[in-house]
């Protein structure tokens, strides 16, 4: 037989040479393109655009010698709340509210994100920030600044993401460009969830670090919310401080605040959101994914791919690890997907699968995940990887570990976690370590997040869908109850 | 290169003449990709015309950073990417390779024996859509992994392991054809 390759590429070229258009589709794809082209350059109106980055120019750029980027801030209807309140309702405090917004088939957020100063007395610049989110449509709208500076002077940058539910666009308005990302059904209903989950971390809302106390009441437009307060000074050197002002009432919020430490210690303005809506109607405009007028595109919707899962990456000319997804289980056992290329092998990757057992090894991959750290105060805790299931998309081969925790307990509030691994075979020279930490992604509370988001993320992953029938929530429980009496025994 | 971009700038400054030729260029090219990933001609030739309206609304505003005809390219696998996940297209493909190989819009006919092209055609349609797409751009037009890499937004040695494991696939295919 002659070499695949060649008799592929006679094909292809035999298909090039002989394949030619009719008249009527050049004249129909000319006359239309022509016309789209005209369209074009009929003004768009501005009321979609957006100014932010003009209030930006207009704020004063401060020194601070640091690079970060952060998020934004949201607000609330004030006057959507009952001035009375109705005791037959339950009394929500700062660590319920969630559930609601979990719940909420639309949320709405806005306020101000301020700026680090590095001088006492100095005033903060400050920047608006906005959130749309369509929960029932995968759709949101994410107005968001970022800062980097050095001892020159601070540079602030503001984007926008906007996903209208198939396609998301990145808006960058310090450079005016333009990009498109496709995003898979799976994707959108992830960042879906993530995107109420990042959101309250970073206004410290029901965060796990932090402890509460309600300490006083105030009546806003007519209607009463609790004062509460939280906030944490630990030996990570994390110091952070909120103020949220909540109706026992409905669980809304009419203001939300939160300082940071600055670099002497005194804390200093971080977000102020004054306007917080839950389940308001969106006009469709908000989640149009058309690029401004003049901004450049670096790509278009039709060249939009689909973008692989991915929390962490890192690689060596010879070695790649990428971990795609990180997931908590209640006991605080994690459950990762991951892959490892090794750049000098042809060797296919279906061997390192064969004959795998559930809670056995993991596979010997290029750069084996073989443990994990979390990232908390006490860092002499291990987690021990065994091997779940594997799913394969194009060839590409993605491995699922189950991490349980050995010795000690495992912490409840994990920040993130570092990756122990050891390249196979063992004795291979790598010219850089890799050294990689993740994110907490998602913490799953009963069977339904684990179907939704574990089965989901696996399908994700996987050819046409498929995903192990024993991975089920009862399951993997079960599993790691036997992996923790064996490590007893 | 020069030339196309020579042609999309003489576009964007309102020579329509340029998008004739651009259009006149690469329309056969293109068609022939679409008819081989979608394995339909009404379906390709619907694919290649919206690809060039869409490249003439947003002409004015793209940035190329590859090739035009990496650009064209890729705009069509996209599309028949996504106008094939909304038919599901594995049961589509798997159910019309046959006629369509028979048929007298297959493009490779003449070139190739009417077996060989069906055997090829239909052990085509068994990649997952990543592996041929990989191997078309590839063999059919001529990009390099790096650009099919960037276009798919997956690391280059992703791309590779598509293409060498859809070539193993297709080898394993074919020779049991020949078998049978």
């Amino acid at each position: 037989m002659k070499n695949i390759e060649k008799i592929i590429k006679d094909f292809c070229v035999a298909a090039r040479t002989e394949t030619s258009t009719i008249p009527e589709m050049d004249k129909r794809t000319i006359n239309d393109a022509l016309a789209a082209h005209e369209q074009s350059k009929k003004t768009k109106p501005a009321a979609q655009q957006l100014n932010i980055w003009r209030i930006i120019m207009k704020n004063r750029i401060t020194k601070f010698a640091v690079t970060a980027v952060v998020i934004m801030a949201g607000l609330i209807g004030i006057n959507q709340f009952d001035s009375l309140i109705d005791l037959a309702k339950p009394a929500y405090g700062i660590t319920d509210v969630t559930e609601l917004f979990q719940a909420a088939r639309t949320i709405h957020m806005k306020g101000r994100m301020y700026f680090p100063v590095s001088e006492p007395g100095k005033e903060q610049s400050s920047v608006e920030v906005e959130y749309w989110l369509d929960t029932q449509n995968g759709r949101w709208r994410l107005t968001y600044p970022g800062y980097s500076g050095n001892d020159e002077g601070m540079k602030i940058h503001v984007s926008d993401n906007i996903s209208d539910g198939e396609y998301e666009m990145h808006v960058n308005h310090t450079n005016e460009t333009v990009s498109f990302t496709k995003l898979s059904p799976f994707q959108l209903r992830l960042f879906t969830h993530k995107n109420i989950y990042t959101f309250f971390q970073l206004l410290y809302i029901n965060f796990d670090l932090f402890e509460y106390t309600k300490v006083g009441r105030e009546v806003i437009d007519g209607a009463t919310f609790d004062i509460w307060e939280g906030g944490r000074e630990d030996n990570l050197g994390t110091k952070m401080k909120m103020k949220a002002w909540l109706s026992p009432t409905t669980g809304d919020f009419a203001r939300i605040k939160t300082w940071r430490p600055r670099e002497d210690g005194d804390m200093v303005k971080q977000m102020e959101i004054d306007l917080v809506q839950r389940d308001i109607e969106i006009p469709d405009e908000i989640f149009l994914t058309e690029a401004p007028p003049a901004y450049v595109l670096e790509n278009t919707k039709d060249i939009a791919t689909e973008r692989e899962l991915s929390n962490a990456s890192v690689g060596t000319d010879s070695v790649s690890l990428n971990c795609h997804i990180v997931f908590t289980m209640p006991d605080e056992s994690v459950i990762m997907g991951y892959s490892s290329e090794d750049r000098e092998s042809d060797q296919p990757q279906a061997m390192l699968f064969e004959d795998l057992q559930i809670g056995g090894p993991l596979p010997k991959l290029a750069a084996e995940v073989y443990a994990i750290k979390p990232i908390t105060t006490d860092e002499t805790i291990t987690y021990r990887g065994y091997h779940l299931a594997y799913t394969q998309k194009a060839g590409k081969f993605y491995e699922w570990s189950i991490y349980v925790p050995e010795q000690k307990p495992a912490p409840k509030t994990v920040l993130g976690y570092k990756l122990v691994h050891r390249y196979n075979p063992q004795n291979r020279e790598i010219n850089a370590e890799l050294s990689i930490a993740v994110a907490v992604e998602l913490e799953i509370q009963d069977a339904e997040d684990f179907a939704i988001f574990v089965r989901g993320a696996m399908a994700d992953l996987s050819e046409e869908g498929h995903v192990p029938e024993h991975v089920t929530y009862e399951n993997v429980l079960d599993l790691i109850d036997e992996i923790k009496v064996s490590v007893v025994q | 290169m020069l030339e196309d971009k020579l042609l999309v700038w003489k576009f964007k400054n309102g020579d329509t003449s340029a998008l004739r030729s651009i259009y006149e260029k690469y329309k056969n090219d293109l068609l022939a990709l679409a008819i081989t990933l979608a394995n339909d001609r009404a379906t390709a030739e619907d694919v290649v015309h919206d690809v060039f309206v869409s490249f003439a609304e947003f002409a004015d505003k793209l940035r190329l950073r590859g090739s035009l005809k990496s650009y064209l390219s890729t705009c069509v696998a996209n599309r028949v990417r996504n106008l094939s996940k909304a038919k599901h297209r594995q049961m589509v493909l798997l159910t019309k390779a046959e006629s369509i190989n028979s048929s007298d819009n297959n493009p490779a006919q003449s070139a190739m024996s009417k077996e060989s092209k069906q055997r090829i055609a239909s052990a085509i349609t068994q990649l997952s859509y990543e592996q041929q797409e990989v191997i078309i751009l590839h063999l059919m037009s001529d990009m390099r992994f790096r650009s099919i890499a960037d276009a798919q937004g997956v690391s280059i040695s992703t791309v590779q392991s598509r293409y060498r494991y859809g070539l193993d696939k297709l080898r394993t295919l074919l020779n049991s054809e020949m078998e049978k």
